[in-house]
């Protein structure tokens, strides 16, 4: 299990997490939903230890949690004229898995012989959980999974999470699309400016859908559309 | 045209700024500094303007990156488009030219001009989507990268060390030498996004070691070949062979250190001072290799512990 407690990030005077608790248990995956600049992404990367915060993150198992992590970022960076077979290479070394077989763990049959950076947005997006997957992770944190990907590549992903799941790992995921965090969480985290609003568990979702409608730009919109279209600018 | 030659002015003396000096005090540090290295440099070797030529390319290729241009034809019209890249080339060709016009090596300064004026017109460098083998795949990414980015490089001074051995000038081989472990230094130049050090599960120094390791055996197979060459031509010089080769690695670790040790950023002017008085005075890697060491280890600290 993961535990979070009083986790705060802020850049200079401007506060960009607060007070964050969270419990990240094994077998679970945990979902955060929230509107661009919410602070899903810093919070991700503070979890991964990318960003430095102040709180605490405690991990109940063995080693350091960094060294089990596999961090998917929104828009994953790949480096110039690096093949996605070096790619797959290079996160297996990382972690000391030298024998990994990488032709094997190519579960989306990418082609592993071109360049990544050649690769569509989609095919990147699969590439980089590839990654993660070879690694062998214990906790994975998925910052927008669903984005970019096509049909069949998501119902891929949604497996994969579902796998990650029975084999007890943690997972932890951000989406835009209510239906793929209906689908794939078992609790759901609202984070807004910064704090954790609510959390809910599964079959209680659409509370914060509601709550995030009700945030939205509806009522302006229908104030718009609504408007006389013959009336002069 | 005006408007984006004042902005590429106003990068510059951004650039010049992030190295922490003062942006006027750096333009004339660089307006000082490159006609005082091409004295050193000439002082040197009797094959300056060969190594002055490569310097040259090397410079220039970069404005042809596939990136850029594709940029630059979004923002110009096509032929405004080519005015603008005739003129920066010609501009970065021009300090090279002249300093070889004092050095009355007419040829070259006539080469390095042309050279310029033919690189302006060829849309590079298109960035091929061909994957092009490299030795260094099993163990990326530095120099599986920086092979495939400049594979040119060691094509041409295998051609050096070639014409080298068949004429039987010894030095000219030995400069193409010198210029290959350049290029295993310029491989460690760029610090690589933060994910790129943060997956790896070692302590900063683990990593630091894994790194130096892997440059030692990748800078010894790129030039390990033109080093027992140049031994086997020149068995009596050998020991000078050895010892470029020596120095060379130890400058290829240097940077490797020098790379980390302003991590995330850049490094700044007191590291490239540093890696020029070491390239002038080898022995002193020797302390400044440890001193780098260190102070990497702590740069590379909070993303690996």
């Amino acid at each position: 299990m993961i535990t979070i407690e009083a986790l705060n990030k802020s850049y200079g005077e401007h506060t960009v997490l607060q007070n964050i608790h969270l419990e990240l248990k094994r077998g679970e995956v945990n979902g955060i939903a929230g509107e661009n600049g919410a602070g899903k992404t810093t919070l991700f990367k503070c979890l991964a230890g990318l960003k430095k915060y102040t709180g605490t993150i405690r991990y109940e198992g063995s080693g350091l949690l960094k060294n089990v992590t596999g961090f998917l970022p929104a828009t994953p960076y790949f480096l110039s004229r690096l093949t996605g077979k070096e790619y797959l290479q290079l996160m297996a070394h990382a972690r000391g898995r030298y024998g990994t077989d990488i032709e094997a763990g190519n579960v989306f049959d990418l082609p592993l012989e071109e360049y990544a950076e050649n690769y569509s947005t989609g095919m990147q997006k699969k590439l980089a959980i590839t990654g993660l997957l070879i690694q062998q992770n214990e906790l994975f944190i998925l910052d927008e999974p669903f984005n970019g990907v096509d049909i069949h590549s998501n119902i891929i992903i949604r497996e994969i999470i579902a796998r990650l799941k029975q084999a007890n790992k943690i997972v932890v995921m951000s989406s835009h699309i209510f239906s793929t965090l209906n689908d794939s969480c078992d609790h759901l985290h609202h984070l807004k400016e910064g704090r954790i609003q609510k959390t809910v568990g599964k079959g209680r979702f659409e509370e914060i859908e509601t709550a995030m409608k009700g945030e939205g730009i509806g009522a302006r919109l229908d104030q718009l559309l609504a408007a006389d279209p013959s009336a002069t600018v | 045209m005006k408007t984006y030659f004042q902005i590429q002015y106003r990068r510059l003396l951004r650039g010049i700024q992030a190295f922490g000096v003062p942006s006027y005090a750096g333009l004339a540090g660089i307006l000082i500094g490159f006609p005082a290295l091409t004295v050193l440099l000439f002082a040197r070797t009797p094959y300056a303007p060969y190594l002055y030529l490569l310097f040259a390319l090397m410079s220039l290729v970069p404005l042809g990156a596939a990136e850029r241009n594709n940029f630059l034809r979004t923002l110009f019209a096509i032929q405004q488009y080519h005015r603008v890249r005739l003129a920066e080339n010609l501009l970065l060709a021009a300090p090279f030219s002249i300093m070889l016009l004092v050095y009355r090596q007419w040829l070259a300064a006539l080469a390095v001009i042309a050279v310029s004026i033919v690189l302006s017109r060829i849309n590079q460098l298109r960035h091929s989507a061909r994957v092009i083998p490299t030795p260094f795949s099993k163990q990326p990414f530095e120099f599986t990268t920086g092979f495939r980015r400049q594979w040119w490089v060691i094509l041409i001074a295998l051609v050096l060390t070639g014409i080298g051995l068949y004429v039987d000038n010894y030095n000219l081989s030995l400069v193409a030498l010198a210029a290959l472990l350049l290029q295993c230094m310029g491989f460690y130049t760029q610090p690589e996004p933060d994910f790129y050090v943060w997956v790896y599960a070692l302590t900063p120094k683990q990593l630091l070691l894994a790194k130096i390791k892997t440059a030692l055996y990748h800078t010894l197979l790129l030039c390990l070949p033109i080093t027992l060459l140049l031994s086997g031509f020149y068995p009596q010089q050998a020991w000078i062979t050895g010892l470029l080769l020596l120095a060379g690695i130890l400058n290829v670790l240097m940077s490797v250190v020098v790379k980390y040790s302003a991590y995330p950023a850049q490094p700044g002017l007191p590291q490239l001072i540093s890696m020029a008085v070491a390239l002038v005075c080898p022995p002193l890697l020797l302390l400044f290799i440890p001193y780098y060491f260190k102070r990497a280890a702590a740069q590379l600290n909070p993303y690996l512990t």
